[in-house]
């Protein structure tokens, strides 16, 4: 019968209830970050690094005198999300595709596909200029 | 009392979530003609050393001049969303000729380097860009070093070796020693090399000169791991 009529222990729960009901309001308020995955400007941007990071110190002009194709796939592989598929070929300036087989991580996809085209300098003494084109998409 | 707490908290929450994403959106995401220009001084780079070790090498002291001209086209040639323009001018100063410099001095210093300054524009629909930069690559070797008397005619040379690229040191390769036998350059077949795998390099030789007590003179040239070739001449004395 005194626990009925404890009208103070009511209220302290209502508090509560109310207290509860405003922090839960304010992280549904919160609103969810919007990252563009898989938009077009983002992928060419990723296109854009990678491709900017790998030459960083002329390494991947290095790679492409040699013609080592293989450790231009595991690079570029690596630098890249598993998630993303890519397609890279390498022009020389006559636009002439010089890698002999497809610089890839796996066959035709049906998504966006963005380009980007990286123009590459060699450090040899025999000065060469190459055009890496870069293919990006988002694999569902 | 609890529901002006819960109030503050909820302020608190909210304020921080909105910095958050306000922060997040500084964030570059668009690929922007600058970051394009920014991003060809590595190409830029790359063409300064093709030239200096071509040039230092024995080739065409003009064709870093070539060599800039091919990369704008193939730059312009593989631009399609904007209009460029590309501008470089080659230093020409006391030291620089054309964009050049390799000075293999007989102080024990040589220098080769490459200078060039560059200037991007950018217009399209959209946006107007414009970047400047100057881009610099030297290759610098420093020798010094005696030499110690074995008997009448014949000296062994001990000299250090130091090689840097923009002033960092580096590896280097294809050391060709030689010395002065009267007028004659003489080549050392077997040096002896130590390298302290941080660009200091010791290296020691037996010449022949005719007299005794006569200094002897040093030629080195050699490559550091772009492929420039950098060279000094040194006057060994006595220890």
């Amino acid at each position: 019968m005194r626990l009925l009529n404890n009208k103070k222990g009511q209220v302290r729960v209502i508090e509560a209830f109310f207290a509860s009901m405003l922090l839960l309001g304010c992280l549904a308020l919160i609103p969810a970050p919007t990252t563009p995955k898989g938009s077009t400007v983002n992928l060419v941007w990723k296109a854009q690094n990678v491709l900017l990071t790998l030459d960083g110190d002329g390494h991947l002009a290095g790679l492409v005198d040699n013609r080592n194709w293989t450790s231009i796939e595991q690079i570029v592989e690596s630098a890249l999300p598993l998630t993303t598929w890519f397609n890279l070929t390498v022009y020389d300036q006559t636009q002439n595709i010089l890698n002999p087989f497809p610089i890839s991580n796996g066959g035709a996809i049906s998504g966006n596909v963005v380009s980007y085209d990286y123009v590459c300098a060699s450090q040899s003494s025999t000065f060469v200029v190459y055009v890496l084109q870069l293919q990006l998409a988002v694999m569902d | 009392m609890l529901i002006v707490s819960a109030l503050i908290v909820a302020l608190l929450l909210l304020s921080t979530a909105i910095y958050v994403i306000e922060v997040g959106k500084q964030v570059p995401t668009v690929s922007a003609e600058t970051d394009v220009f920014f991003g060809y001084k590595q190409t830029v780079r790359n063409t300064l050393i093709s030239a200096l070790a071509n040039v230092t090498a024995g080739g065409n002291q003009a064709i870093l001049g070539t060599d800039l001209s091919e990369l704008k086209a193939a730059i312009l040639a593989n631009s399609y969303h904007a209009m460029l323009t590309i501008d470089y001018d080659l230093l020409n100063s006391s030291d620089y000729q054309n964009g050049l410099w390799v000075s293999w001095e007989a102080n024990g210093f040589g220098t080769s380097s490459a200078y060039s300054s560059f200037r991007f524009e950018s217009s399209s629909p959209s946006a107007t860009s414009n970047v400047e930069y100057a881009v610099n690559v030297t290759s610098t070797l420093k020798i010094n070093g005696n030499y110690l008397q074995l008997n009448d005619t014949v000296k062994q040379v001990n000299l250090t070796i130091n090689v840097l690229n923009e002033g960092k040191a580096v590896l280097s390769h294809n050391f060709i020693f030689s010395y002065q036998n009267a007028t004659d350059w003489v080549p050392v077949d077997s040096p002896s090399i130590s390298s302290f795998s941080n660009g200091t390099y010791t290296a020691s030789f037996n010449s022949e000169t005719a007299k005794l007590n006569d200094p002897v003179v040093v030629s080195l040239n050699c490559q550091d791991e772009r492929g420039i070739f950098v060279g000094a001449k040194l006057t060994c004395t006595g220890q």
